[in-house]
């Protein structure tokens, strides 16, 4: 609001409209843009884009459990050894423990992929879920065993690193809480 | 140049600031906010003192029953439902407060539901959960929902710029 009224005062005591240059009457004088209504706009358009704009944009992953009526101790999430029922998918399974990844699928461990200094070796454990992805093409489903100390972000991480690996069917398992 | 001398050898009293370099930052500004502007506004409005994980998924959020899972506290649509550290002593899956909460929540909804065709229990949550939370937290909400006929999950998240 001030803007708009304060802005044109001092602008057209230096130049009003378009003014022509040096007073000359030769042809072809610069002619000097009126620049304080376009400044006017923008600065009105930046205060209030700011107080509109977003700066962390929110997106979510879905994930459902499998489809329960009622009845108590329905753990929700498939128990590891519930997940064979999937039919002609392999079944995968990512342990994600304190000391690193371990993939085991089809009655065979995969080497672990230990937790370095610096945290846990996502790429490397992309690697593997690619290999098994050419392995077996079919499969969508992998099992997320998560181990109860587990940090939320590391297993959003490894849940992005199965999405990006093409195993959109992410199930995590649980035990009863002790 | 040129026009600034010209101006001041005509009038030197008026100094011409150079307006271009300033239009130049206003106008990169500008499509830089717009860049970023949505126009759907926040559909899940993210919760005070907890910091969301960050993923590279894609999915846009809906407007859903909103869990918030923090450090310390569980807080469902904004009212505080049960504190971590009791949960923490507590053994086994279930959370009763929350459970108590969803139980009314889906039983309200219902109820509406017999006289309102368009609203139906669709048992649809968005989680937000705190980065630093340990999964055992998660786990017993995650099977606290699905005790109470709450199954379509949403995880949200910050979006990690990828490209």
């Amino acid at each position: 609001m001030s803007g708009s009224v304060s802005g044109p005062a001092p602008g057209g005591k230096k130049r009003g409209g378009i003014t022509s240059k040096g007073g000359g009457a030769s042809g072809g004088a610069p002619i000097d843009l009126d620049m304080t209504p376009m400044m006017n706009m923008l600065i009105i358009l930046i205060s209030f884009l700011v107080t509109m704009v977003v700066f962390t944009q929110l997106a979510v992953i879905k994930f459902n459990l499998p489809p329960s009526q009622g009845g108590a101790g329905e753990e929700a999430k498939a128990d590891s050894s519930d997940t064979k029922e999937k039919g002609p998918d392999v079944d995968i399974t990512v342990v994600i423990s304190e000391s690193g990844f371990q993939v085991i699928g089809e009655g065979r461990k995969l080497d672990p992929i230990p937790k370095s200094s610096k945290g846990y070796d996502y790429p490397q454990l992309g690697m593997f879920m690619k290999k098994l992805k050419e392995e077996y093409p079919t499969s969508d489903n992998v099992v997320l065993l998560i181990d109860s100390n587990i940090v939320y972000q590391d297993i959003i991480t490894s849940m992005d690193v199965m999405r990006e690996q093409k195993f959109p069917n992410i199930l995590l398992s649980g035990g009863v809480y002790q | 140049m040129k026009l600034g001398r010209g101006k001041r050898r005509s009038s030197p009293e008026f100094a011409k600031p150079q307006m271009t370099s300033l239009v130049d930052v206003l106008t990169v500004l500008v499509f830089f906010l717009l860049k970023n502007f949505s126009t759907e506004g926040d559909i899940v409005t993210p919760s005070k003192n907890l910091e969301l994980p960050e993923s590279s998924s894609k999915a846009k959020p809906e407007q859903m029953l909103n869990i918030a899972i923090s450090t310390n506290h569980i807080l469902v649509e904004g009212t505080p439902v049960a504190m971590v550290s009791e949960e923490q002593e507590r053994a086994g899956n279930e959370i009763p407060g929350l459970s108590h909460f969803l139980e009314d929540k889906r039983k309200q909804t219902e109820e509406i539901a017999q006289y309102d065709k368009n609203v139906t229990f669709n048992g649809k949550l968005v989680i937000q959960g705190d980065r630093a939370i340990p999964y055992w937290l998660l786990q017993k909400v995650l099977a606290t929902c699905g005790n109470n006929g709450y199954s379509s999950f949403s995880l949200a998240v910050n979006k990690k710029d990828v490209d």
